[in-house]
């Protein structure tokens, strides 16, 4: 058994606490994300990204 | 404000019992501080002690000048012990994959911060910082994969693989291919953080100057040590596998090129913005330099204390 779960990779899995963590990274990651859309949604109206390429070093 | 004052006596609490007693294990392992990081805990305390004093007076000023609501004023202050922890933590972690967890999560912690003024140019630059981070910390993960991929062969899938401590101790027998490609990704994820870094540092004097300032100083009095620690270990275990200036040379490269780079760019901005702006980002222009000058003398002078 341990064989089987452990031939999924070529690390065999990393630490628990690394895989946890990353695993609730990724999903706060999304939930950001989310709310992020909705904060440039109410700002321009759109999701459109052409609306963020305004900063950039002047010439 | 009183957890930060409390995290900022332990810290100095700890730091004093490293000097005097040298290296300390705890929990089963899985911290461990030294006379190399314990400064990073305690300067983290103190930065965000300080951060968190600072930014009372600031939220209001800012509210009264109607630039934010009261809503959002409340959140600065309550996020800034989290930060202080997952910084803390990350640098006092030794094992390879923690410092990456804790940044990520300060990361995700501080985008929000970044658009709190809610601006157009605010929420760019958190959409910039945002992503920018996200790419770099996954190459950053791919880097800590290749090194567990070397060390699990020698130490064992339960041998504690990514402690650094029993790296450490086999370092010269790690595979150098995987550890040079290893250290690059952990060189350009964390650089990407690490923010002096040329190629990377697009996001930096964004998020800088359109940011709150409180959250500026947390970003690099916090942000760009961690990520440069993570950097430093690592570069140890790829010396002692290596026995050779790879690692030394590519952070030498990098940082004397960032620091032309960023020269030039302060000229530049000096030259065509004005006010409150210019002094924004010129300062944040200016602090990238000082982690890369610092990444360009560390191979020399740092490693060689550890």
């Amino acid at each position: 058994m341990a064989c089987s779960s452990r031939a999924t990779s070529a690390t065999y899995g990393m630490p628990m606490v690394v895989e946890l963590g990353i695993a609730l990274d990724v999903l706060v990651g999304m939930l950001i994300l989310g709310v992020f859309f909705f904060q440039i949604r109410e700002q321009f109206d759109s999701l459109d990204l052409k609306h963020l390429e305004q900063l950039k070093e002047e010439k | 404000m009183i957890v930060c004052l409390a995290t900022f006596l332990s810290a100095v609490a700890l730091t004093i019992r490293v000097i005097s007693h040298g290296p300390l294990l705890v929990l089963d392992r899985l911290f461990f501080v030294d006379s190399f990081n314990v400064f990073l805990v305690a300067l983290t305390a103190f930065v965000g002690f300080t951060t968190s004093i600072f930014s009372r007076p600031y939220m209001s000023i800012e509210r009264e000048h109607g630039r934010l609501t009261p809503r959002a004023t409340a959140a600065l202050p309550q996020h800034v012990p989290g930060l202080q922890f997952h910084h803390a933590a990350g640098a006092a972690d030794q094992q390879h994959g923690h410092p990456l967890v804790a940044m990520e999560a300060a990361t995700l912690a501080t985008v929000l911060l970044v658009s709190l003024y809610r601006t157009p140019a605010s929420l760019e630059a958190a959409w910039k910082y945002f992503i920018l981070c996200g790419v770099g910390i996954a190459q950053a993960l791919f880097g800590t994969i290749l090194l567990y991929f070397a060390a699990e062969k020698l130490l064992g899938a339960e041998g504690g693989a990514l402690l650094w401590t029993e790296l450490n101790t086999v370092k010269g027998q790690l595979e150098p291919t995987v550890l040079s490609l290893a250290f690059v990704f952990l060189l350009v994820g964390y650089g990407t953080k690490q923010s002096g870094l040329v190629p990377l540092h697009n996001w930096l004097p964004d998020a800088h100057a359109e940011g709150p300032t409180p959250v500026s100083a947390v970003l690099s009095g916090l942000l760009l040590n961690v990520a440069l620690y993570a950097v430093v270990r690592c570069k140890v275990l790829v010396d002692g596998s290596l026995q050779t200036s790879f690692a030394k040379g590519l952070m030498m490269g990098f940082g004397m090129l960032s620091v032309v780079v960023v020269a030039a760019f302060l000229l530049h901005a000096r030259r065509t913005s004005s006010g409150c702006s210019l002094i924004r980002r010129s300062s944040t222009w200016a602090s990238s330099p000082s982690p890369s000058a610092w990444a360009a003398r560390s191979p020399t002078s740092r490693a060689s204390c550890i």
